[in-house]
């Protein structure tokens, strides 16, 4: 049994036929071939799935692909506008805030939706923000200031 | 920090394609036809195989194939190899245990690959993996490094009260000459060691690191108890009393002193078995026990074996011998 789900993917209408089971990340990577978000543990801790369903931070591996249905879903290929880098996207460059880059996209969309409530969060906020994503290279150090550093240039407006 | 020369930051050429969502990590590969695998992994730590039925997991639609270690092996195809072999001090190659893939006869942790399912999709090779069947025969478990150490003790534990009472046994018999003193000495000791032993049983308490030196510690202290007691009954025996008066009399002098320095010592570690700390507790427990064991075993059992072992006590060939020349 398959179902059909329709929803907007980074501004672009999209359908799939998919089985019902099948999660929100799985959807994305393999039906729509959107591969930038990641699928770190499997178990909804990594935080390396997460994409914006209307606006929210969602862990994409913890939302069925049918829950989708008829939602705004931007996913990391949708942050930067026309080629140029998002303001937190190129503060990550910046800041050195990445080494393997796999749990990269989940930060910087956990980063945008904190932003988005808390336009100038301290240091403290950023890290009890990014309890749910976890990042192997041990470079949460770097991580923090970069998105000091992107909600700074985000609210000068950069 | 300068911006540029030594010591400027050095933006790196690929986090362009990771800020963005264009990385290619092996999960991103999408080929045409390809297969998904999926592993059946061991639930228990430690287990043979006793087998594998894949019969079910086969018979689902889009499943391709279900390889075990068996299969690897028949494919002549060897473990995961070292990358970086070092040698160690000495200059002898590292030790390498075989490594396979997939196990071909004991699980040895959790989550060991057992098998791996091979699918048209990730799903039907999930699925599929949950339907192989593999029996499990348990083995003993060593769950972490005391655990380890514990059962390497055990077995050192047999070693070193062999040694103890070779050495024992070896000095009390050029010490007095005569195997008789060896048996009436060392037999109460060995009482105690086995007695403490069905003690640590019966409280529960394992043989560890903390409990070696205990059975070495009584072994130390009952000997001497030994050694005076039967000294003393010699020399009253060698001065022609009977066995009967002779252990009176060493009861009256030696045996006080047996007597007091046992109580004493018992008294000091027997206040350990109300210490909050476990292990000081157990201590005091095992402890106390010996050293007033290790009293009664010279005191009561060293005299009933010699009584037993020569009809008028030790040394009886000697004192007869001397009596008969004076």
């Amino acid at each position: 049994m398959s179902i059909t789900v329709s929803l907007t993917l980074n501004g672009e209408a999209v359908s799939a036929e998919v089985e019902p089971r099948t999660l929100l990340v799985q959807l994305i990577r393999d039906n729509l071939s959107k591969t930038g978000t990641h699928v770190g543990c499997d178990t909804s801790q990594c935080g390396a799935c997460v994409v914006h369903v209307d606006g929210r931070s969602v862990k994409s591996c913890t939302m069925l692909a049918v829950q989708a249905e008829g939602a705004d879903v931007t996913t990391i290929e949708g942050v930067a506008r026309n080629g140029e880098l998002h303001p937190m996207q190129a503060a990550f460059r910046e800041h050195h805030g990445l080494q393997c880059g796999y749990c990269t996209p989940g930060m910087i969309m956990s980063a945008l939706d904190l932003v988005k409530h808390n336009p100038d969060p301290g240091d403290g906020e950023i890290r009890e923000w990014l309890e749910g994503n976890l990042c192997r290279c041990t470079g949460y150090q770097n991580i923090v200031r970069a998105i000091r550093a992107g909600a700074e240039s985000m609210r000068s407006g950069e | 920090m300068t911006k540029t020369g030594m010591g400027a930051a050095v933006r790196r050429k690929e986090d362009h394609r990771f800020i963005t969502g264009a990385g290619q990590f092996v999960d991103d590969i999408n080929r045409p036809n390809q297969l998904y695998a999926c592993f059946v992994r061991s639930p228990i730590a430690h287990a043979r195989i006793a087998g594998i039925d894949a019969s079910a997991a086969l018979e689902v639609e889009g499943v391709v194939a279900v390889l075990t270690g068996a299969d690897m092996a028949a494919d002549g195809m060897g473990g995961l190899p070292c990358g970086w072999g070092i040698h160690s001090k000495d200059g002898s190659p590292m030790v390498e245990p075989a490594h396979p893939p997939l196990v071909t006869d004991a699980v040895k942790h959790v989550g060991d690959q057992v098998a791996v399912v091979l699918a048209e999709t990730r799903a039907i090779a999930r699925d599929a993996a949950e339907m192989v069947e593999v029996d499990y025969d348990d083995l003993p478990v060593v769950a972490g490094i005391e655990a380890a150490t514990n059962q390497e003790i055990s077995q050192a534990q047999n070693r070193m009260l062999l040694l103890v009472y070779g050495a024992v046994c070896g000095l009390v018999f050029v010490g007095f000459g005569s195997w008789r003193a060896v048996v009436c000495i060392a037999v109460p000791l060995m009482l105690t060691s086995a007695l403490c032993q069905a003690l640590m049983a019966v409280l529960g308490i394992g043989v560890k690191v903390a409990t070696l030196p205990v059975i070495a510690l009584g072994v130390g202290v009952g000997v001497d108890y030994g050694i005076y007691i039967y000294s003393r009954l010699s020399t009253f025996l060698r001065q022609g009393m009977g066995i009967e008066e002779a252990y009176r009399n060493t009861l009256k002098t030696t045996g006080k002193a047996v007597a007091f320095t046992g109580v004493t010592l018992a008294i000091g570690v027997g206040t350990w078995i109300w210490s909050p700390i476990k292990f000081q507790a157990d201590m005091g427990k095992l402890l106390t026990f010996m050293f007033l064991w290790n009293m009664v075993g010279a005191l009561w059992l060293l005299p009933a074996l010699a009584r037993y072992l020569c009809r008028s006590g030790p040394s009886a060939t000697r004192t007869a011998r001397a009596a008969s020349a004076r």
